[in-house]
């Protein structure tokens, strides 16, 4: 896919990757963005993205947004952010299929969140994120960390791996804006 | 009994059907309790339960199951207990369990559902590992989730708005050790075992 047919959102992007709405070309790379467990055809993903995609004026409780390389437009993830009564925001991010615990598809990951934090507590004014990482998921805990989520939940033996199984912390961040009167 | 799936002494569990719908929405226009639900009481048409539970009992691999809950003297319907976000690949659920009309409650009837139900994923679908969610004020479902074997995992931070205040939601989990623990002692109490 060439990076100059869409547009990336000028504010979420970090210089290295971007972050867009979804097009119906993007079903030929469901398998970058889709976050289901198990693989769905083109057909299905295109499917998929026109019963979600509804909602205009941002309005939709459920933000689905499609993670690019900006250098070459690739499809390399996706993103949901899905608000709860437009307060409660918890974050799914997808990338680095069919390896997604690599180093690699870490730093994807952890570069997402960087964009998205921020974005959910000073735009969206969303009162917390929320998002489940694996315990060895160490990159994308380090990030989330920087950005001031906090682990407030550990389900034990939740996420099998190969070499057994390891606990899924739930990250928090209390956007202190809420409850203020000058916020 | 009518499909039971799983069977108990007082109760038995079988998947709910579209019939169950009138039930399940009766329940929410006769409810009495109104401090454990997280978004307020809201009645809920006969139609929206038979949607939701004809898609609940589609073939293939379901992210849901969810059963009802029958007393076995008479085949009544008093309850539903739902496996839900069932992660295949990690083998996790989250549970929960619920029973219609306030009599019920407190009798040892949905814990009597709840070990079924416990005894259907993890031995039956060889689940590891669940989870479950109770609004911070529930105390008494968070009693029974730690007598039947969860462990407090954790709360989310002002989860639910409620009463013009916010409040956490307490995370609990359950692993299958944990679970044949809990279901030990639970069945020599019911033996009258000391």
């Amino acid at each position: 896919m060439s990076g100059s047919s869409w547009p990336v959102a000028i504010y979420l992007q970090d210089g290295r990757f971007g972050l867009r709405a979804p097009v119906p070309e993007d079903a030929e790379y469901a398998g970058a963005w889709y976050e289901g467990a198990f693989p769905i055809s083109a057909e299905a993903a295109r499917e998929h993205l026109t019963e979600h995609e509804t909602l205009p004026w941002g309005i939709n409780p459920t933000i689905r947004l499609i993670v690019v390389e900006l250098d070459t437009g690739s499809v390399v993830g996706g993103v949901l952010v899905e608000r709860q009564n437009n307060r409660v925001g918890k974050i799914v991010i997808v990338a680095g299929r069919p390896d997604p615990a690599s180093e690699a598809a870490q730093r994807v990951r952890a570069a997402v969140l960087r964009m998205v934090v921020p974005w959910m507590m000073g735009e969206l004014n969303l009162m917390t994120a929320v998002i489940d990482v694996p315990a060895d998921e160490t990159v994308v805990i380090e990030a989330a960390r920087e950005l001031g989520l906090v682990e407030v939940v550990r389900l034990r033996e939740h996420i099998a791996r190969p070499s057994g199984r390891v606990d899924l912390l739930m990250l928090e961040r209390v956007n202190r804006r809420w409850g203020r009167a000058d916020a | 009994m009518r499909n039971p799936v799983k069977i108990g002494r007082r109760v038995y569990l079988r998947l709910v059907e579209p019939d169950d719908a009138r039930l399940f929405a009766d329940a929410s226009h006769l409810e009495i309790e109104t401090r454990f639900q997280d978004d307020g009481r809201v009645p809920v048409s006969v139609l929206a339960h038979q949607h939701w539970i004809r898609a609940s009992g589609r073939r293939g691999t379901p992210e849901e199951i969810s059963f009802a809950i029958c007393r076995v003297e008479d085949d009544v319907c008093i309850g539903g207990t739902t496996l839900r976000h069932i992660d295949w690949i990690n083998r996790t659920a989250e549970t929960g369990t619920g029973l219609f009309a306030m009599t019920d409650r407190g009798q040892g009837l949905g814990t009597e559902a709840k070990h079924l139900l416990l005894e259907y994923a993890f031995v039956d679908l060889g689940l590891h590992a669940l989870n479950s969610m109770v609004y911070e004020h529930n105390t008494r479902s968070a009693a029974a989730l730690a007598k039947q074997g969860y462990r407090l995992a954790g709360r989310l931070t002002a989860d639910v708005q409620q009463g013009g205040g916010f409040h956490d939601t307490l995370v609990f989990d359950i692993t299958r050790e944990n679970w044949e623990r809990a279901y030990a002692r639970w069945r020599d109490e019911q033996a009258g075992v000391t």
